[in-house]
């Protein structure tokens, strides 16, 4: 089952993961803004040329690829939509194609915005900027561990798998029910030793003194260096630019959105 | 106590997740153990563990692991055709346990907990799909319920059956009531 290999995660070493990733995430915010308020190709290429340029320096581009792959689904279909609802009033057909190429694309630019930061931070890091985002920390500790503990379980669930083959358990053969039911001296071991194994981690964290003062600190914690001031006011000077522009109500191309590509040709 | 409960929900998230992996190929539908082990989550955990632990799964989920059935991710798939069912998860974990656990071991209580909590998938589920069919494809809504039913609910009933008396059968097992009350309380 290396299948579960994806789920942990590949410590990166590129300027891209040594950014703060509070920095990170306010840059995947600005992405997402900026693709709420310009629905405009030039801004929208802009953007995910940010982005692509951003995971191929920080070695994830195959990882990001295939988050938009995930996401073709939803874009079809805005695609559809947006084309037949442009098109049922009697909109031109160049017109309405060129609604839906927008949206979609600015649909994709959605969906992979904040893929930047979850495919550069680790989950250690996702933690501080949760605790930093004042979310109780217990929730936080769940929601690390329990990524931490799946590789664990997964290599559990083959050794309990192995042991009952070497039993004789035939696992991969039979119909569907009689697999279902040999799946059970399978589940029956595995659930008894994730609840022994919740009571050892809570003696563990009991023992650590999880949760007994307020503050908490951090082995590593959270430091801006000046680097990453630098890249914060870099795009913080141009998210205001851009949405000055917008507020201004400058759209280069807005004409790839509508009709007058289509009419000045 | 609250530790345990703590410690309970991270690894039955983390179990739901290497879970929903194991699938026995049939055909039309996949046979994948992802309900099963909602139900379990709450049936063994508790309804306060179960909804906790479920949560963190789909959080897990959207920031963009493959835990979902077929190695799937991404906040995406909870606006896809699917989210309903995801959505429902959480509730239908924390009703089974509340019924299952205020008279565990008894079968009859473990039934109707399985039983409610499948209830609730298909309840939040199917008129999701159902919303989804019409938005997408223009139909009366219902038609769109009809065919939802049809696509998202009756190829499945069988297998949920299956599931559910599985997850019934593990959870009333002694060890795993012994290992509950040893561990859990």
């Amino acid at each position: 089952m290396s299948i579960f290999e994806g789920l942990r995660f590949r410590p990166g070493k590129s300027f891209i993961h040594r950014i703060d990733p509070r920095v990170k995430l306010s840059i995947s915010i600005f992405i997402l803004s900026l693709a709420a308020i310009y629905v405009d190709i030039i801004v929208l290429t802009l953007l995910i040329s940010v982005e692509a340029f951003t995971v191929a320096r920080a070695g994830v581009l195959r990882l990001w690829l295939r988050t938009l792959r995930g996401s073709i689904y939803l874009a079809l279909l805005v695609f559809i939509i947006t084309l037949v609802t442009r098109l049922l009033p009697g909109g031109p057909l160049a017109e309405s194609l060129g609604y839906a190429v927008t949206y979609t694309y600015r649909l994709v630019v959605f969906l992979t915005s904040f893929s930047l930061f979850f495919l550069t931070t680790t989950p250690e890091e996702i933690a501080l900027t949760l605790s930093r985002l004042r979310i109780p920390y217990e929730y936080i500790f769940a929601f690390v561990s329990a990524i931490r503990f799946t590789p664990v379980l997964a290599d559990e669930m083959r050794s309990i798998m192995d042991a009952q083959r070497s039993r004789g358990l035939e696992l991969d053969r039979g119909r569907l029910l009689s697999r279902v039911r040999k799946l059970i001296p399978v589940l029956i071991p595995l659930l008894v030793n994730v609840l022994r194994r919740s009571y050892e981690l809570a003696e563990a964290m009991e023992v650590k003194c999880f949760g007994a003062s307020k503050k908490r600190t951090y082995l590593r914690d959270l430091n801006i260096k000046p680097s990453d001031y630098a890249i914060l006011a870099a795009a913080i000077t141009l998210f205001a630019t851009a949405i000055y522009l917008r507020v201004m109500g400058y759209a280069p191309l807005q004409i790839l959105t509508g009709l007058e590509l289509f009419n000045g040709m | 106590m609250l530790l345990v409960k703590i410690s309970l929900a991270v690894l039955f998230a983390a179990l739901t997740a290497v879970g929903s992996q194991i699938t026995i190929p049939t055909s039309p539908v996949p046979f994948t153990l992802q309900t099963f082990f909602v139900l379990l989550a709450g049936l063994v955990g508790g309804p306060r563990v179960g909804f906790v632990s479920i949560l963190i799964y789909l959080l897990m989920g959207a920031i963009g692991l493959p835990v979902f059935a077929n190695l799937r991710g991404g906040w995406e798939v909870f606006l896809g055709p699917t989210g309903g069912y995801l959505a429902s998860f959480p509730l239908a974990a924390a009703a089974a346990g509340y019924l299952y656990r205020r008279r565990m071991p008894r079968l009859s209580s473990a039934v109707l907990g399985a039983a409610v909590g499948e209830a609730i998938i298909y309840l939040i589920g199917v008129p999701w799909l159902a919303g989804w069919l019409s938005f997408t494809r223009g139909l009366s809504l219902l038609d769109s319920i009809s065919s939802a039913a049809w696509i998202g609910m009756i190829p499945f009933l069988v297998w949920d059956a299956v599931k559910a008396a599985v997850a019934v059968y593990v959870s009333t097992r002694r060890q795993v009531v012994l290992a509950i009350e040893k561990y859990v309380g």
